[in-house]
C-alpha cells in the first residue's frame, strides 16, 4: 500500500507531504512510524525542521495541532512552516479585495466615512466633512475637500497620491497631521511616511522612489 | 394615492416650517388637496405661521396615544374649501414621543385622502429627523446660501442615502439676498447646486414681507405680486410636474433705476 506521508529531501531540507487521499488517522499513523523510523536512524543530534505540504487539503486547526504536537514529541525534530496548496475562498475572496485597486466614483459629504479593503482609484468628490478611509493606498483624480486616510489603521507603507490644495488633514497609516501646505508641492503630491516616521510629501514624481513596491505588484509596471 | 414630502434641512432657522406652510398653501390653490403634518415636537410653529394656532384641539401625539382619531386632530383652513388641513405637532411632550412606525402609520392613514402630505421635520438628525423621513415619498431640503447651512443640508443629503426615499432628494434655495449673491459674498445657485449634487427645485428671495406675513398668520404665497411668493408658487407648479423657468435673480428689482444702478455695478 502506498504510504500516506512521503518524507523528500530537497536543497532547503526536509519536506513531509500528506497524500492526499489518505485519510487524517492513517496520516497520523504513518507519520508516527515514518518519525519514529526517522529518529532511530538519526546518528546525530542535529535538529531537524520539517517544511509541511497538506497538498490539496486544509488541515482543522484541531488535526494541525494533533500533528503539530505529534512532532514535538521528538526532541530533534519540529514543524518549519506548513504549506498547501489551496486556500479557503473566503481567504482567496478576502485576498482579492485586499490587493485589488478599487476604482470609487461616489460623493463622500459631510459626516459620512467611506471605508475600502485595499488600494482606491478615486473619481468621486469628498465634500467638507466626508472621510475617505482605505487599508491601502489612495490615488485620487476627483475633486477632495475631505479627509483622506490610507494605510488604515496602521500599514505605514501606504501612500495617498493626490493633489492636496484643497485637502484639509490626511491619514498615512498610523499619522495623521492637518495638511501644511507650507509642505505642500504644487500639483499631485505623494503623501508618505519617511525613513524617520514623519508624514512627507513628494512630488509625483517621486513615487517611484518613494515606494517602489508598489509597481512590483499585480499589474505593476515600471 | 397623495405623496407624502418631507421638508427638512439639518439646520435650524433656514426656513422649513416657512416653506411648508407656504408650499402646502400654493398647492392648495392650485386647488390641490393638501395636510401639513408637523413633526416638530414641542417647538410647534407650523399652526402660528399658517393662523390655525388657537383652533387646535387635539395633536398628533394625542392621535399616536388613542385618545383622539386622526380625524379629530385635523385643523381645517377655512381659507381653502376643504383643500388644507393640518395636523399639529404636541407642544407638552417631546420628540420621543413618537418613533418612525407611529409616524409611517399616520402618512399611510392620509395619503389616500390627500394629494400630498408635507411633513415638516424639526431641526437636528436624531429622533425627529428619523420620524420625519420614516413616511416620506421624497424629500425637500431647505438651505440658505450660507456656508454652516450648506454644510448640513450635504450631511442630510448623505443621510439621506443612508435610508434612500422612493425619490431623490431635491434642493430649495431659501433667503436668496440678491445683491449679495450678486456680488460674489455668498455662494450663487450654480455653486451651492453644484457642490450639493442634488436637483434644484426651486429659489425663494429674502423678503421682509415673508416675516411680516406670517407674524399675521397668512402664508406670504397668498400675495400673488410677492417676488417669495413667487418662489413658492414656482416650486408648487414643479412639485406638480410642470416646467417653469428659474426666477432671475434681477427680477425683484426690475425696476429702470435700478437697472442703470446693475449695470453701473458691473461696471465698477
Amino acid at each position: 500500500m502506498q504510504q500516506s506521508v512521503v518524507l523528500k529531501a530537497s536543497n532547503d531540507g526536509y519536506e513531509l507531504i500528506l497524500r492526499q487521499a489518505a485519510s487524517f488517522d492513517d496520516i497520523m499513523v504513518d507519520l508516527k512510524v515514518l518519525l519514529d523510523r526517522l529518529q532511530a536512524d538519526n546518528t546525530s543530534d542535529e535538529q531537524i525542521s520539517f517544511d509541511l505540504d497538506t497538498a490539496s487539503r486544509l488541515l482543522t486547526a484541531d488535526q494541525s495541532q494533533k500533528v503539530t504536537q505529534l512532532i514535538q514529541q521528538y526532541p530533534l525534530f519540529s514543524i518549519h512552516k506548513l504549506t498547501a496548496d489551496v486556500i479557503l475562498t473566503s481567504d482567496a475572496l478576502a485576498m482579492i479585495e485586499r490587493d485589488t485597486v478599487h476604482l470609487v466614483n461616489q460623493i463622500i459629504r459631510n459626516g459620512q466615512v467611506v471605508e475600502i479593503t485595499g488600494d482606491v482609484l478615486f473619481f468621486g468628490k469628498i465634500h467638507e466633512g466626508g472621510v475617505l478611509r482605505a487599508t491601502g493606498s489612495i490615488f485620487v483624480m476627483g475633486e477632495i475637500h475631505g479627509a483622506l486616510e490610507a494605510g488604515y489603521p496602521d500599514h505605514n507603507d501606504a501612500v495617498i497620491v493626490s493633489p492636496l490644495a484643497t485637502v484639509p488633514r490626511v491619514r498615512v497609516g498610523e499619522l495623521l497631521e492637518l495638511v501644511d501646505l507650507e509642505k505642500v508641492v504644487e500639483g499631485t503630491n505623494v503623501v508618505y511616511i519617511n525613513d524617520i516616521q514623519a508624514l512627507d510629501y513628494q512630488p509625483l514624481n517621486q513615487l517611484k522612489r518613494v515606494r517602489p513596491k508598489l509597481f512590483t505588484r499585480n499589474g505593476g509596471r515600471i | 394615492m397623495g405623496k407624502a414630502i418631507v421638508i427638512t434641512s439639518g439646520k435650524g432657522g433656514v426656513g422649513k416650517t416657512t416653506t411648508t406652510a407656504n408650499l402646502g398653501t400654493a398647492l392648495a390653490l392650485m386647488g390641490k388637496k393638501v395636510c401639513l403634518v408637523d413633526l416638530d415636537i414641542g417647538l410647534r410653529n407650523l399652526d402660528v405661521i399658517l393662523g390655525l394656532d388657537n383652533r387646535i384641539l387635539y395633536d398628533i401625539v394625542d392621535v399616536v396615544a388613542g385618545r383622539a382619531q386622526l380625524r379629530q386632530a385635523l385643523v381645517k383652513d377655512k381659507r381653502f374649501d376643504d383643500l388644507l388641513f393640518l395636523l399639529p405637532a404636541a407642544q407638552n411632550a417631546d420628540k420621543d414621543s413618537l418613533n418612525p412606525d407611529q409616524v409611517r402609520a399616520i402618512v399611510d392613514e392620509l395619503k389616500p385622502d390627500f394629494d400630498y402630505v408635507l411633513l415638516d421635520c424639526p431641526a437636528g438628525i436624531e429622533q425627529g429627523f428619523m420620524n420625519a423621513i420614516a413616511g416620506a415619498d421624497a424629500a425637500i431640503i431647505v438651505s440658505t446660501p450660507e456656508i454652516s447651512a450648506i454644510r448640513d443640508a450635504d450631511r442630510v443629503v448623505g443621510l439621506l442615502e443612508q435610508y434612500p426615499l422612493a425619490e431623490a432628494p431635491k434642493l430649495v434655495i431659501n433667503r436668496i439676498r440678491t445683491r449679495m449673491m450678486q456680488d460674489g459674498e455668498t455662494m450663487d445657485i450654480d455653486e451651492i447646486t453644484h457642490h450639493l449634487s442634488i436637483d434644484l427645485l426651486g429659489i425663494v428671495f429674502d423678503d421682509d414681507a415673508v416675516i411680516r406675513t406670517s407674524n399675521n398668520g397668512e402664508p406670504i404665497v397668498l400675495d400673488p405680486k410677492n417676488p417669495a411668493s413667487q418662489g413658492y408658487r414656482n416650486i408648487a407648479r414643479r412639485i406638480e410636474g410642470e416646467t417653469v423657468p428659474l426666477m432671475n435673480l434681477e427680477t425683484p428689482k426690475a425696476g429702470v433705476w435700478s437697472r442703470i444702478a446693475g449695470i453701473f455695478h458691473r461696471n465698477k
